[in-house]
């Protein structure tokens, strides 16, 4: 059968993603820092994490929020070495933690590599709309 | 002419296959083959440079990908500003939010440069996504370093300045860094374009590339040429 749409399939992607170690945060908890390894990817099981640009001032700006079904820290994946933003647990939040190794077989399968295709799609379209938003009010002071 | 008629039966074979079948076809499936060639619900569409691919409102119900030369995604403010969002080139997919469920286009995309596109109907991307590992493996490592650009632009666009953004939108332009080395001399880009890429205005642009031709950063006379020296505006507060 020919599906119309790009099924999320949240359900069987944590099916597949059931072997892997579950870490809980508590909220305010940092997960991640710019300089960090770049070694593993994240999926949300429940809870909510913001991720933000950090700048050499220390100033913070969120780029994205993150819930339940998102992956995080999949920038690895595209062989970031190093992870560029900071992760905070915005709640108490349960996330599965995949190597980076061990989720390249997970691609080949169905369930996982569909679920970071929806994800990615979505992070794309908020960036670039938050991307817009910022360029236009620029140019509005302009 | 022959050749091409050989491929459609094969894949209208293809499409009649059992599923183990469809699991070696997805071995052997050629991404390169299927972005490079026209088919069923997917066909190559030629650009000359300024002309319109789509424009913003416009329905979203394909995906597009750039065979050759160069695609400019923008958006217009209410107030009629333009705000360039990305340039693309060969090798890149644009017109994805077809994917995400966006109803119309937000942005216009126009080429360049003299540009060839494939254009997929979203349905028949959709399942070539969903039956082609080899392809959507592709496709995600695309998206995920395209991601990657677009967070990267949004956060140097919540703190750094405009002559910082300007310095950074050349040295991306040149392609500074990317594999294939840099390539120092810019396409053809107007100052209104860049304003429009950084977000600032066109007389800014032409202030911070006088100063930079000066501190001997780039070459200016007519087409641009980015020395790597123009990293220091980046890297230094």
């Amino acid at each position: 059968m020919v599906s119309r749409s790009l099924p999320t399939v949240t359900r069987t992607a944590l099916l597949d993603l059931k072997p892997f170690p579950r870490v809980k945060f508590r909220r305010a908890e940092i997960i991640f820092s710019p300089g960090d390894a770049c070694d593993c990817v994240m999926y949300i099981q429940c809870g909510g994490v913001k991720v933000s640009g950090v700048s050499d001032s220390g100033r913070e700006a969120v780029v994205a929020v993150l819930g339940p079904g998102d992956f995080l820290g999949e920038g690895c994946l595209a062989g970031e070495p190093r992870r560029m933003r900071r992760a905070t647990a915005v709640a108490r939040s349960t996330l599965v933690v995949v190597a980076r190794d061990e989720m390249l077989p997970l691609l080949r399968r169905a369930p996982v590599s569909r679920r970071l295709l929806a994800h990615v799609l979505a992070r794309h379209a908020t960036m670039e709309q938050a991307l817009i938003d910022q360029l236009l009010r620029i140019m509005l002071h302009n | 002419m022959l050749r091409r008629r050989g491929s459609m039966q094969h894949k209208r074979l293809a499409r009649s296959k059992s599923i183990v079948q469809h699991k070696q076809d997805a071995a052997t499936f050629d991404v390169q083959a299927f972005l490079e060639s026209a088919g069923a619900a997917r066909k190559v569409v030629s650009y000359s440079a300024s002309a319109v691919v789509f424009s913003q409102g416009d329905p979203c119900d394909t995906v597009m990908y750039v065979q050759r030369g160069s695609i400019k995604l923008s958006v217009l403010s209410h107030a009629g500003k333009e705000a360039v969002v990305a340039v693309l080139g060969p090798g890149d997919f644009f017109g994805e939010g077809a994917l995400a469920e966006q109803p119309v286009r937000i942005g216009t995309a126009k080429a360049m440069t003299d540009s060839t596109v494939l254009v997929i109907d979203k349905h028949e991307m959709i399942r070539v996504l969903n039956e082609q590992h080899t392809f959507s493996n592709r496709f995600i490592a695309y998206m995920l370093a395209r991601n990657i650009r677009v967070e990267a632009d949004l956060v140097d666009q919540l703190f750094n300045s405009s002559e910082k953004r300007l310095a950074r939108t050349l040295l991306l332009l040149a392609r500074y860094g990317k594999e294939g080395g840099t390539q120092r001399v810019l396409p053809k880009v107007s100052q209104e374009t860049l304003a429009e890429m950084v977000g600032t205005t066109r007389s800014r642009v032409n202030f911070f590339m006088n100063k930079f031709k000066k501190l001997g950063f780039i070459d200016y006379d007519g087409h641009i040429t980015v020395h790597t020296s123009l990293l220091s505006v980046v890297l230094h507060d």
